[in-house]
Formats: structure tokens, C-alpha cells, sequence
């Protein structure tokens, strides 16, 4: 099957709405502003789903849809924070379930409206079930088969207090498939017009499957890199393929100070690579690497020995690429950053923009043993460009 | 006399923040967790008006309104929901509903529309 | 009523005349502390107007661009955070303004008239800006420069700004007009 990759940024803009209106519902019944930091569609393996969610325990709430939508939906936040949702709620402390279940089907239907109405059929969803889940359990059905459909995922966030929401919808089939798979030559045909005759938006999901795999591994070659130059212990710990708004990568790298370095891709696709760690991190990490203490603790020895860390991190990172989709990539010279996250990344973005709304983010954390340090990558390459040789990654 | 309200949603949060906010101003006859229930409620105790939840088990809002007003055409329903789906809406007035109110409600909202309907 | 952290040294004048208002009656459903103004989010690309005394933040400013525009006679306030200099022409700008200083601003502008504000009395205050990287060719300073060129067009004055070099900023407006910029290292000023 293609994907039309226009056709997931409309639904990807129903899903950011739907979220709203969501975060919404809950900011009038818990009394508290809630913001939707985050909305993407995550194309992974359900084995690389399950890893991304081990370890969390969540309670949720799920509706099954039919009508406009086939398939299920999912509000879950994490188990931690459960006291203080059911504090937020009026009689919430004696109600537990009742009072959970019913916040999860308000905002679910906010969630579901936008879709409904762009639609013009109605979604009904079925009464909603209270769980508990362990790790990626808690995804709707079917998410770990990864059958080739999208899980839609949007982050809810307090702006007060400590409470995180998390939305997931999983289509299964009906109007969704139509929406945003083109049929291929048609799709190919309007694509190509689209974009003056230079490139398709239409790619073969398969193709993105691949891609994911190919992002994994880049991500386990960048860990191995810095276990290599640090002799730490590392591990990746999540590493996913999205689909999201380019204006909301900001937000997810946050406000805490990050440094780490910069790349911008040469080659097909083009486009840019951010390597963040939270200051502490990259302070434990630098250390790791220098044969003495240095006198500040990111001072101008520990910003060369992460520019090199960088460099060959993202050497790794992009090798099997250029293999796989048989284009050449190149990378410039690392640049240091080091300040408010979203920040240092938001250039970057902004440079995206100027072609596109939507962008493939391969998004990896990568964790060390022994020190606590952190690290995240974010690949952005260029829609047209990847999809082009994603394209081209399906001929025989 | 007190206008007799008879309550169908299946969270029963919801019931008592509906409750909560019409007590003392109104009189609840009832509370019932299924659209079976409301039907058989609503031939019980001839309530003035039916808070209806549209999403239920068993049965759902929209047929237990259609129902109730088979055989009581005077029935006044007024839906709550969820769901602000314009289809939806659609269906539970051609349903024979007096208004609907969107969760999460706040009491003026619900007592606009309990005002309008009654 | 929350008041900001900053050192806001003697010479910040005091602009709001009325006591601090009454928070709002309680809602049925709502739990939280009921003194608090509100906070409203403004994300990367969007813009929001407020006529009552919820404080306006965005956060993480790298080469984006912040403008909040006050009409304080009105007590009507806006605040935009633009990504790129131009949306004139682009199909995009329909759909996104607030993408874009100039869409941006326009819409901005558009959006505090209907909130009561009068567009002759706006007095702008820009942060943001910087120019973090040199991989993007100084995308931050074609903002500003940008920001000065559609503001002046519009005939609002630039009363403050904080802007360029290559440091982040998180803003927040507050219901007196302020703008309090805050660095990566928690250093805040109002300007």
C-alpha cells in the first residue's frame, strides 16, 4: 500500500485538533491548563513499540469507534501520577474508576469530533473501559502487529502541575485507508502535478517500515560510538520514526539548558541531525571522555569532545543509509549548542519550514550505565527528498 | 413543584456531578445506567424531563429517547454527551431531543439548557 | 494574583490602577486554586490574545521570533511567536499566519481589534531572534529585521526589545504589558 504523505499531514491536523479540544475537556474538569505539546503518527514495529514502553505503568481508558473511524482509541496516563488527577476532580478520590473512565470519555470524544465532522459521519464510540496497563499493553490492539496503519499519539501536558496525558488512536480500516492511502498511480499522478513534476508524496509503507529498521540501526551504531569513545555502557532506549508538526519538536526538547551539536545532511535526503543532552549529562559524558577533570564543567574541552562524539555518532547514524536507499549522504562539520533546548533546535526547524509543515522525525534516546546521562537524537530530513528515496527503495 | 428529573448516564461521576448540580432546585426521581433503564424509569416514575447520556451500554441514548417518545410524545430529553459530533447531534434531535449539553458541563450551561427545554 | 519573579527594580511603574481583580467564581467542575490568572501556552507558529489577566508565555526562542503587542488602555494584550520572516505569497500562510512575522503580526493585529483594542495604541515589545547556528543562515536576524519593517508599516511603535545574539529566551507577558525575557541560566529581566 502507498502512503500519501500530504494526506498524513491533514489527518495528522485533525489529530493536533482533536487533541486541543481534548486538552480542553480536561483543563474545564481537572481545573488545571493542559497543553498539547506533541502530536504525530509513529510508524514502528510492534517489537520497537513494545520496547519504547517497557518498564511504564499505565492507567487508561479506551473507546472502540465505528462509523466514520473503524478502530480503537486511547487515553493513559501514567499510573505515578493517578492521585493527583483524581485530587483534580470534584468527589474524584471516592470515585477512582468512575471518575477516570468518564474524564477519558470526555476527552476522547473531544478528541474524536474533529474527525467526525471533517468526516461527515458520525463515530460511535463504544462505552468506555477502565485499565490498567503494563508497558505497551496499554496501546490499542493491534498497534504491536504493526499491520502497516499509523498509531496517531499526542502528548497532553499540565502547565502547573506534575500530570501528563497521553492520546492514542489506532485506525484499522474504512474511510482512514482512503484518506491517506493514495491509491497508487492516481496519488503518484496528482503528487507529481503537485510538486511541479519533480517528486511524488506518495510512498510505499513498506518503504517507511524500512526506514524505521534503518533509523534503529543508525541509533544503535550512534550508541555503540559513544560506549566506544567514553567506555560507558550504553543502551538506546526509544527510538521511533513520526510523522508530526514541524512547530511542535521545539517543545518536545523542552526548556531545560541542553548542549550537545548540531549537523545539517547533505545528499538525498538532505536536511538536519541534533544530538541533545541535558547539561548534566553532557557535563558526565564529556567527562568520560577526557583523560583529566577540566576546569569547567562545559568549558572548551568538553565542547570538542562532544563535537567529535557528535561526529561520530552521526557518521554512524546516516551509514546504513546511503546503503540502503543507494543515494549519498554527507554531513557537515558538527556546532556546538548549549542552551535552552528548544532553542537550539528551533533554527533548524524554522529552516525546515520554509518547505514543509509536516516532517519525519526519527526521534532516539540513548542511555548510558554507570553515570546517569541521556542523550537525544533528532534526525529531520527533508520530506520531498526522503519520500523520493523512499520511492525509489521499493523498485525491484 | 419541583421539576421531576430523572438521570441516564452509565459513569457514575458524571451522575453525581449532575446530581450535585441539580439538587435542591430540582427533584431527581431517578438515576439509570442503561437505556433499558431509562426506558423503564421514565414508564415508572413519568419524570418532567430525562438528562440522557448517549453513550451506554445495552442501549444507547439516542434509541432509549426514541423509545420513550413512542409512547410519550410530550417527553421533554435533553442529551448529554461526549460527543459534539454535528452527526450525532443531528441524529438525537431527529431522535425527538429537546437540546443537548457537551461534556464537561458547567452549571450554567446545564441549567441554560434545562431552562430553554422545559 | 501571581506576580513574577523577576527583579523588577524600583523604576517598573505601576500600571495597573484597578485593585487586583476578583478571581472568578469557582466553576462547578474545577478543583485547582482559583487565584491563579491562567497561563496561556503559546506554541512555535501560533499566536493568542487575551482581554483579561491570563499571562501569556511561549518558550524556548531560538531564531523565532516573539511579539507581544499591548494595548493598555483596553487592557487588551497578544502575543505571537513566528518561525520565518515571509508568509506573503505562500500558500501556507493562509492556513498558518502565525507562522510568519508578517502574516503573523497582521493577524495579530486583526485579532486585538476584535478583542477591543484600538490598533492606534499598540505598543509593541520583540524578543528572540538570536542567531544560534551558522548551518542557517541568519534566519533569527531576518526576523527581527523583518518584525521592524511590518511593524512600522502597521504604525506600532517598538517600545522594548531583546533581541539577537546567540542565546534562547522564554517569554511571558504579563497583565501589566511586561515582557519578562528569561535566558537558559534562569537570568530574567522585564522589558
Amino acid at each position: 500500500m502507498r502512503v500519501d504523505v500530504r494526506a498524513l499531514g491533514a489527518c495528522n491536523r485533525l489529530a493536533e485538533r482533536g487533541a486541543k479540544q481534548a486538552a480542553g475537556a480536561l483543563s474545564d474538569l481537572t481545573g488545571t491548563d493542559l497543553a498539547v505539546e506533541v502530536t504525530g503518527a509513529s510508524v514502528a514495529s510492534g517489537e520497537d513499540l513494545a520496547e519504547s514502553f517497557a518498564g511504564r505503568e499505565s492507567i487508561g481508558v479506551s473507546v472502540g469507534l465505528r462509523g466514520g473511524l473503524d478502530g480503537e482509541a486511547v487515553l493513559a496516563f501514567d499510573a505515578v501520577t493517578a492521585d493527583a488527577l483524581l485530587s483534580l476532580l470534584p468527589g474524584g478520590q471516592s470515585m477512582e474508576r468512575s471518575a477516570v473512565t468518564e474524564v477519558g470519555n470526555i476527552a476522547l470524544g473531544g478528541f474524536l469530533d474533529g474527525w467526525a465532522n471533517y468526516l461527515g459521519k458520525a463515530i460511535d464510540m463504544s462505552p468506555p473501559r477502565y485499565f490498567e496497563a503494563d508497558g505497551a499493553a496499554v496501546l490499542p490492539d493491534g498497534a504491536l502487529a504493526g499491520d502497516g496503519v499509523f498509531l496517531f499519539e499526542s502528548r497532553l501536558d499540565a502547565t502547573t502541575t506534575d500530570l501528563d496525558f497521553s492520546i492514542y488512536m489506532l485506525p484499522d480500516s474504512g474511510p482512514f485507508r482512503d484518506l491517506i492511502v493514495g491509491k497508487t498511480a492516481p496519488a503518484a499522478a496528482a503528487g507529481g502535478e503537485a510538486a511541479g513534476g519533480t517528486a511524488s508524496t506518495a510512498v510505499p509503507y513498506e518503504s517507511l517500515s524500512t526506514f524505521s529498521s534503518l533509523a534503529k540501526k543508525g541509533s544503535a551504531n550512534a550508541a555503540d560510538n559513544i560506549a566506544m569513545m567514553t567506555g560507558l555502557e550504553t543502551s538506546v532506549d526509544v527510538s521511533r520514526l513520526r510523522f508530526v508538526p514541524l512547530a511542535d519538536v521545539p517543545a518536545e526538547v523542552g526548556t531545560e539548558p541542553h548542549a550537545g551539536t548540531v549537523f545539517e545532511l547533505q545528499g538525498e535526503p538532505s536536511g538536519y541531525l541534533a544530538i541533545l543532552f541535558e547539561e548534566s549529562s553532557a557535563a558526565a559524558v564529556a567527562d568520560a571522555m577526557l583523560p583529566m577533570e577540566p576546569d569547567e564543567p562545559l568549558g572548551d574541552m568538553a565542547e570538542n569532545a562532544l563535537c567529535e562524539l557528535g561526529n561520530v555518532m552521526t557518521s554512524g547514524f546516516i551509514d546504513g543509509w546511503a546503503n540502503v536507499l543507494g543515494t549519498s549522504i554527507t554531513h557537515s562539520p558538527p556546532e556546538f549548542v548549549h542552551d535552552i533546548g528548544a532553542s537550539t533546535i528551533s533554527p533548524l526547524v524554522a529552516k525546515l519550514s520554509e518547505r514543509q509543515d509536516y516532517g519525519f522525525v526519527i526521534d532516539t534516546a540513548i542511555e548510558t550505565e554507570g553515570i546517569q546521562a541521556r542523550c537525544d537524537v533528532y534526525a529531520l530530513p527533508d520530506e520531498r527528498e526522503l519520500a523520493r528515496a523512499l520511492d525509489h527503495l521499493s523498485d525491484p | 413543584m419541583a421539576t421531576r428529573v430523572l438521570i441516564a448516564d452509565d459513569s457514575e461521576f458524571m451522575r453525581n456531578l449532575l446530581r450535585e448540580i441539580l439538587e435542591g432546585e430540582f427533584e431527581i426521581v431517578g438515576e439509570a445506567e442503561n437505556g433499558v433503564e431509562a426506558v423503564n424509569m421514565y414508564e415508572e416514575h413519568g419524570p418532567d424531563l430525562v438528562m440522557m447520556d448517549i453513550v451506554m451500554p445495552i442501549r444507547d441514548g439516542i434509541e432509549a429517547t426514541t423509545e420513550i417518545l413512542e409512547d410519550n410524545p410530550d417527553a421533554t430529553v435533553i442529551m448529554c454527551t461526549s460527543v459534539g459530533q454535528e452527526e450525532k447531534m443531528k441524529a438525537a434531535i431527529k431522535a425527538g431531543a429537546e437540546g443537548y449539553i457537551t461534556k464537561p458541563f458547567q452549571k450554567p450551561n446545564v441549567l441554560d439548557a434545562i431552562g430553554s427545554a422545559v | 494574583m501571581t506576580r513574577s519573579l523577576s527583579d523588577d527594580g524600583p523604576d517598573d511603574p505601576p500600571e495597573r490602577t484597578e485593585s487586583d481583580a476578583v478571581a472568578d467564581p469557582a466553576a462547578v467542575t474545577g478543583g485547582a486554586a482559583s487565584d491563579d490568572p491562567g497561563r496561556i501556552k503559546v506554541g512555535v507558529g501560533e499566536l493568542a490574545v487575551t482581554a483579561d489577566d491570563a499571562i501569556l508565555t511561549t518558550s524556548g526562542l531560538g531564531s523565532c521570533v516573539a511579539v507581544a503587542l499591548v494595548d493598555r488602555r483596553a487592557g487588551v494584550r497578544g502575543l505571537l511567536h513566528a518561525m520565518l520572516p515571509a508568509g506573503e505569497g505562500r500558500t501556507t500562510a493562509a492556513s498558518r499566519p502565525a507562522k510568519y512575522v508578517d502574516t503573523g503580526i497582521d493577524s495579530l493585529i486583526g485579532g486585538l481589534d476584535d478583542a477591543g483594542a484600538d490598533p492606534r495604541r499598540l505598543e509593541a515589545r520583540v524578543a528572540g531572534g538570536a542567531e544560534m547556528l551558522d548551518l542557517t543562515d541568519a534566519v533569527g536576524p531576518r526576523n527581527v529585521e523583518r518584525v521592524g519593517e511590518v511593524l512600522d508599516a502597521a504604525g506600532v511603535p517598538i517600545v522594548a526589545s531583546d533581541v539577537g545574539d546567540a542565546v534562547g529566551r522564554t517569554v511571558r507577558l504579563r497583565s501589566d504589558g511586561r515582557l519578562v525575557v528569561r535566558a537558559a541560566d534562569g537570568f530574567e529581566r522585564a522589558i
